[in-house]
């Protein structure tokens, strides 16, 4: 596992601060439309220093700076040398992609006529899939998905799919997610956004960070995927929708921690109001609190944070990871822990 | 030959809305005649670029999906193509709903992100592009078509380049051999969009020429659009998917490694995973953007595996499609082998000396084909291959 976030790669320290609920301070950004400012939760260039200096990212976008570093963290993590890479597939999950990019090159095409061939290439949804092949030298399958936060989950699921049709034994998951002017006013306009620091708690901050998770056969934590996954259609049918994925999961499960995808927005409710009814004792983590709406890249910390929850619990605990995407997607993933003393 | 590891995946019923036509009648026709659907972009001023033609949908596609859903009329045009090749599909299937539902695209809602974007710049920003800014997630257009269904399965949006649409159409198809789905919609969507345009033409990769893939006076490619989509299940009878391979070349950001070992692998690890020789093949349906280094790398690749199977390129009459590119030469496949022929690879006037292949110049060649591959490649160095067989019962 690995992860670059506003409080720090460590996974230990961060996940203490998780469970402390720590909140970061987040910095204030104006908007190309002037006040009010939007609260962002930035990541420190000196954690993504051995991404930048490599040659083919010095002109590639912030995502691609994340998306490696994390993804070479996990790799490091998982002690996967060059043989067992020749047999990973990897899947990269994204919400917005390299909107930084995007919109410069964009705004050169409105008001020049034309845009930088610098910026277009780093536009593409996988451009950081391929930085992130590069630099670990696989050759295999690798897939790039766009969604909301459910896509983060989805990506998870596809990978014990690859691992299934015994084509690879690993399959590295990566999500990451840059902040840009344009994605502030986008989530600002759309009534995401927090707006008041301190005196109102609604609304969210968003996030910079990159996740990247390695999944194999034998050893870790358990994924199950009790459930493909629904779309919804309005606040109302998300909270059906969950109902129905709950139920699936109590089947054959009972978590006893919940990895909470909540992030201070009216959708909020889709997740809280039926695990309130259906597990009530169940232990409720939010990493949101203190890593912020990094969208579908927030779905992999759940993950993460999952799995870290579970390595002090044990091998007989479970842990939930719902997450409601803010466009349509919804799901569940369950980590236990009885591989972890394999 | 090893066995196959690929179990067939039947193509149960699919719909197909491009330049060429709306629907898979129109499509046939215009593949076996070999129709040439470029014009002037209507859509957006194009007179800063280069090329100023496309392959565009036809302009009563509003029309087409109003009557599929009168709500419609205010959809995007990706959302609009979607909704009318999903209803093609479900008309010929009405008892198939999916367990998810796969989808390729490139550029997503980019022409309402456009529309934001100016928006945002402008002194009076606009309400509307506000609202219409959910649209601009690549989810949106799909999920908006399913619900005139009442479908509610999962939508995973594949974003692998122009590859997009073989590899959506690849892991549906992973989905069902894994046992994790029965019943996969599977396919690709993209919307020609000023950005996307502009991109192309920064990069000197469009032409203001005909697109001519594999001539040896080939000067770049002409974008196109459209959707496709298929309902994909367990089973071998009539159409089926009975390989797919993919395999990323990292030599460059967008440009492939000109040896043409990306293509190459994806094709071989295809006919590997079908448990097929290179010479079952009866033809191939190459990725065949018209630009000088797609071709040449993709060329190579076929040569080193395929040298003798007849070739062709649907680019010359449609466009670059990007994302939907893989979805809708799969349904140009299945109407091949439905209809008898090879799909021909317009505005071909003289073979590059450098890979002699076996080009369908022109016009369409009678033909009995049992089994195709379908190439796709895309910048990220994404390479993805399909093998489509017909099988008569």
């Amino acid at each position: 596992m690995g992860w670059a976030t506003p409080v720090g790669k460590d996974l230990q320290r961060v996940w203490h601060l998780i469970r402390e609920g720590h909140r970061p301070d987040p910095t204030l950004e104006s908007l190309p439309s002037g006040p009010p400012a939007c609260p962002v939760l930035r990541i420190s260039e000196n954690d993504l220093s051995e991404a930048i200096a490599l040659p083919r990212l010095r002109r590639s976008s912030r995502i691609s700076h994340l998306a490696v570093t994390a993804a070479v963290d996990a790799v490091t993590d998982a002690g996967l040398n060059a043989d067992h890479l020749a047999r990973t597939a990897l899947i990269f999950v994204t919400s917005d992609g390299g909107i930084a990019y995007t919109r410069r090159f964009y705004s050169e095409v409105v008001k020049a006529g034309s845009g930088s061939p610098l910026f277009f290439p780093e536009t593409v949804y996988n451009a950081p899939t391929s930085h992130i092949a590069a630099r670990l030298g696989l050759q295999g399958e690798a897939i790039t998905l766009a969604g909301d936060s459910a896509a983060g989950l989805a990506a998870v699921r596809l990978g014990c799919v690859l691992l299934a049709t015994g084509d690879v034994d690993h399959c590295l998951i990566v999500s990451a997610q840059e902040v840009d002017e344009i994605t502030c006013e986008a989530y600002r306009r759309l009534g995401l956004i927090r707006r008041e620091l301190g005196r109102d708690p609604s609304g969210e901050i968003l996030a910079e960070g990159a996740t990247a998770v390695v999944l194999a056969r034998q050893g870790g934590c358990l994924v199950h995927c009790p459930h493909p996954g629904l779309t919804y259609s309005s606040n109302a049918d998300a909270t059906k929708q969950m109902d129905t994925l709950l139920q699936s999961v109590l089947k054959s499960h009972t978590p006893q921690i919940i990895v909470s995808g909540q992030s201070g927005i009216s959708l909020d409710a889709a997740e809280r109001d039926p695990i309130k009814r259906l597990l009530p004792q169940a232990t409720r983590i939010t990493p949101k609190v203190t890593l912020g709406e990094s969208l579908a890249n927030s779905a992999i910390q759940q993950v993460i944070t999952a799995a870290l929850a579970l390595r002090e619990r044990g091998p007989e605990a479970e842990a939930l990871v719902p997450a409601v995407g803010f466009n349509g997607q919804i799901g569940v993933l369950l980590l236990t822990g009885a591989r972890l003393e394999e | 030959m090893p066995s196959p590891r690929f179990p067939k995946i039947s193509i149960s019923s699919y719909g197909c809305v491009s330049p060429l036509g709306i629907g898979r009648e129109e499509t046939r026709e215009g593949l076996r005649s070999g129709r040439d659907a470029i014009s002037p972009v209507r859509l957006f001023p194009v007179s800063s670029f280069r090329s100023q033609t496309a392959g565009q949908v036809a302009a009563d596609l509003g029309d087409h999906a109003k009557a599929v859903a009168p709500r419609s009329r205010h959809w995007s045009r990706s959302a609009q193509m979607v909704l009318v090749a999903m209803n093609e599909a479900r008309e010929a299937r009405p008892d198939f709903i999916p367990d998810c539902v796969v989808m390729g695209t490139t550029s997503g809602g980019m022409t309402l992100g456009e529309e934001f974007f100016r928006s945002v710049s402008s002194p009076r920003p606009s309400h509307t592009a506000t609202r219409r800014l959910q649209g601009y997630f690549p989810q949106q257009p799909v999920q908006q078509a399913m619900r005139v269904f009442r479908w509610d399965a999962p939508v995973h949006i594949v974003s692998n380049a122009c590859a997009s649409g073989t590899n959506a159409l690849g892991l549906a198809c992973q989905l069902i051999r894994s046992g994790a789905a029965r019943r996969v919609l599977a396919g690709g969507y993209d919307a020609l969009a000023e950005f996307v345009f502009a991109g192309f033409d920064s990069l000197h990769a469009s032409t203001s020429e005909k697109c001519r893939p594999f001539d040896a006076a080939r000067t770049g490619l002409i974008l196109g659009e459209g959707a496709a989509v298929f309902c994909l299940e367990s089973g071998e009878d009539g159409l089926c998917f009975s390989g797919y391979g993919s395999a990323v070349d990292t030599h460059h950001l967008t440009q492939p490694n000109p040896s043409g070992s990306g293509p190459l692998l994806a094709m071989r690890r295809a006919l590997d995973a079908a448990g097929l020789a290179p010479e079952a093949i009866d033809y191939i349906n190459a990725h065949g953007t018209g630009t000088p280094f797609n071709d040449s790398s993709e060329a190579r690749g076929i040569l080193q595996i395929c040298p003798q199977t007849p070739v062709s390129s649907t680019k010359g009459m449609t466009g670059h499609a990007l994302g939907a590119a893989g979805a809708i030469e799969a349904a140009f496949c299945c109407e091949a082998l439905l209809g008898h022929f090879l799909p021909p690879n317009l505005n071909f006037t003289r073979t590059d000396e450098e890979f002699p292949l076996d080009i369908i110049a022109n016009r369409a060649r009678p033909s009995h084909p049992h089994r195709m591959l379908s190439n796709s490649f895309g910048f990220g160095g994404a390479n993805a291959t399909l093998v489509l067989e017909r099988h008569d019962s």
